[in-house]
């Protein structure tokens, strides 16, 4: 009684509209964090499609169309991502690197809840001085709404001191300084 | 050189005692409030335990460790959670009888202020309204589920006045996590949520997390046009950055930062932050808030989209020691996520290591 009390356990007087469940419908959101480290840049991505753009992509993913993603299927969908991904460092395009995906379930994804999990990464030598990142996502900019942030550098040596985004965020400028290294210790300590 | 660091020691010393008395406690008597904080919610789990069976107990009482503690979410029961579990720690409140059920409501309260165990019980029962309208409607074959019977209550560690323990309480849009450490008593990370974000219960109208709205539409609402230039960004923000999964993860700063608000700005902006931070208990929530006021000058505040009251709009609060976000979900404002960090605190990670 005394629970039933304390939440009100009681007939909700109000007749609600039949809603949707608020989740996201017709976006597909592609959410990038970029983190950069004294001998490489790390990309993680997170998409997530809305309910009803789910099975567009689902089919993407699964191309043999056995209601199944399989590992072969995971990677060659991620590596088309990062394909469509560009981050250039100082103007130089930077080779990206497969580290990791991770897939929902068909009905996860067609819930709204579903979010595919990529991880990337592209080798560079951060030498003391002023340096440039850009990044551009290219892809499905016909469903896709992005955010894209810069992590605060692990490491002390680098500073991160202007982003410029697009208004969509599907790109990023970012501008950073690497301080003088006190020493090579300080080239593998990094990273996330 | 020494003079002048002194001389901020003693300035940092001074702001500290002033912001505690202005929260209406001397350092011993706020130790002393917090020690009876922790013993409180001893006392409440060790009664909450005693009315379990052993099987529910095992449930219940769980390791506190990196795996365990970071196993929250704002998802529903039936969706793969961002760490990949299927299943939050615990026992549901729909697997315990109604005494069970109210121990485990006591040791939610006995560590949250008044306040802020009536916030979590209006997100509770806006999630029994979203259920009670959506079951009709969902497939049979849905493994998703809401209300109050899915949320789930976990006791990480040994309940202890000395030694470091946690408090999970959780659901859909609600994920409270409370590190207890001696005096010391930790609610990052939380996230709290609503949907719908106003309901009619009892005759009443509720927004769960309508003062955290208003609040900061005034406070948008308060800036010059100077200061608005700074905080509102020109890009959309349509989700949240770091919402559960992304434990350890710092993101750069953006918008107006509060060094530069008046005394009236700064007192909103302080006000807003309470709405998050005094969900906890008062003796805890009023040190943090101290901490907080003493970083105010480092901390920034942002806006992404219309400032008239009623529209959609994200807003980040990203200090030293605190970060907040608020974002509604989808093209319109009945579905709200809010996430609580603290960037150097969260589970505690100043006070132990698990």
């Amino acid at each position: 009684m005394k629970t039933a009390r304390r939440f009100g356990l009681i007939l909700i007087l109000f007749v609600f509209p039949v809603m949707l469940l608020a989740h996201r419908l017709d976006e597909y959101l592609q959410a990038t964090r970029l983190s950069v480290g004294l001998d490489r840049i790390i990309l993680k991505t997170d998409l997530t499609p809305g309910v009803d753009v789910a099975p567009l992509v689902f089919s993407l993913i699964n191309t043999n169309h056995d209601g199944r993603i399989s590992e072969a299927e995971g990677r060659a969908y991620a590596n088309r991502v990062l394909e469509e991904t560009a981050i250039e460092v100082d103007g130089r395009r930077q080779h990206l690197d497969l580290v990791s995906f991770q897939y929902p379930s068909f009905q996860e994804m067609t819930a709204g809840v579903g979010t595919i999990r990529i991880e990337a990464r592209a080798s560079w030598r951060g030498t003391p001085g002023r340096h440039s990142l850009s990044y551009q996502n290219n892809h499905r900019p016909d469903l896709g709404v992005y955010l894209v942030n810069a992590l605060v550098p692990a490491s002390r040596e680098i500073e991160i001191t202007e982003q410029n985004r697009d208004p969509r965020q599907r790109g990023i400028r970012l501008g950073f300084n690497v301080m003088p290294f006190p020493g090579p210790k300080s080239l593998i300590t990094d990273g996330h | 050189m020494k003079i002048h660091q002194y001389g901020t020691l003693v300035v940092l010393l001074a702001l500290s005692l002033a912001v505690n008395v202005v929260a209406g406690l001397s350092p011993r008597s706020q130790r002393a409030t917090a020690d009876a904080a922790t013993l409180k919610a001893v006392s409440a789990a060790k009664a909450f335990l005693a009315t379990l069976d052993s099987r529910q107990s095992a449930k219940v009482s769980l390791d506190l460790n990196k795996t365990t503690r970071s196993n929250w979410s704002n998802l529903p029961t039936g969706a793969v959670f961002q760490n990949g579990s299927t299943q939050r720690n615990g026992v549901k409140l729909g697997d315990l009888t109604a005494a069970q059920q109210d121990a485990a409501l006591a040791l939610v309260a006995a560590t949250l202020s008044p306040a802020g165990y009536q916030k979590v019980i209006n997100i509770v029962n806006a999630d029994e309204t979203l259920e009670r309208t959506s079951a009709p409607g969902r497939a049979a074959t849905s493994g998703t589920r809401f209300g109050r019977a899915e949320y789930y209550i976990a006791i990480l560690g040994a309940p202890s006045a000395t030694q470091p323990w946690m408090i999970q309480f959780g659901g859909h849009h609600l994920g409270i996590n409370i590190t207890l450490a001696g005096a010391q008593n930790v609610l990052t990370p939380s996230h709290t949520g609503a949907q719908p974000s106003m309901y009619t219960f009892n005759g009443q109208s509720i927004r769960p997390l309508g003062k955290e709205n208003d609040k900061a539409f005034a406070l948008i609402n308060a800036l010059s046009a100077a200061q608005q230039k700074q905080a509102i960004l020109y890009y959309q923000v349509r989700d949240v950055v770091l919402g559960p999964g992304h434990d350890g993860e710092v993101i750069q700063p953006e918008g107006v930062r509060a060094s530069g608000f008046n005394a009236a700005q700064r007192a909103m902006l302080l006000d807003l932050v309470s709405e998050w931070v005094n969900i906890l208990n008062e003796a805890a929530a009023a040190a943090k808030m101290a901490e907080i006021q003493t970083n105010l000058a480092d901390t920034y505040f942002a806006w992404s989209g219309p400032i008239t009251n009623g529209s959609r709009a994200y807003f980040r609060i990203q200090g030293p020691t605190a970060m907040i976000e608020y974002a509604p979900q989808g093209s319109g404002t009945d579905h709200i996520h809010t996430f609580y960090r603290d960037p150097t605190n969260d589970y505690g990670a100043k006070l132990f290591k698990p």
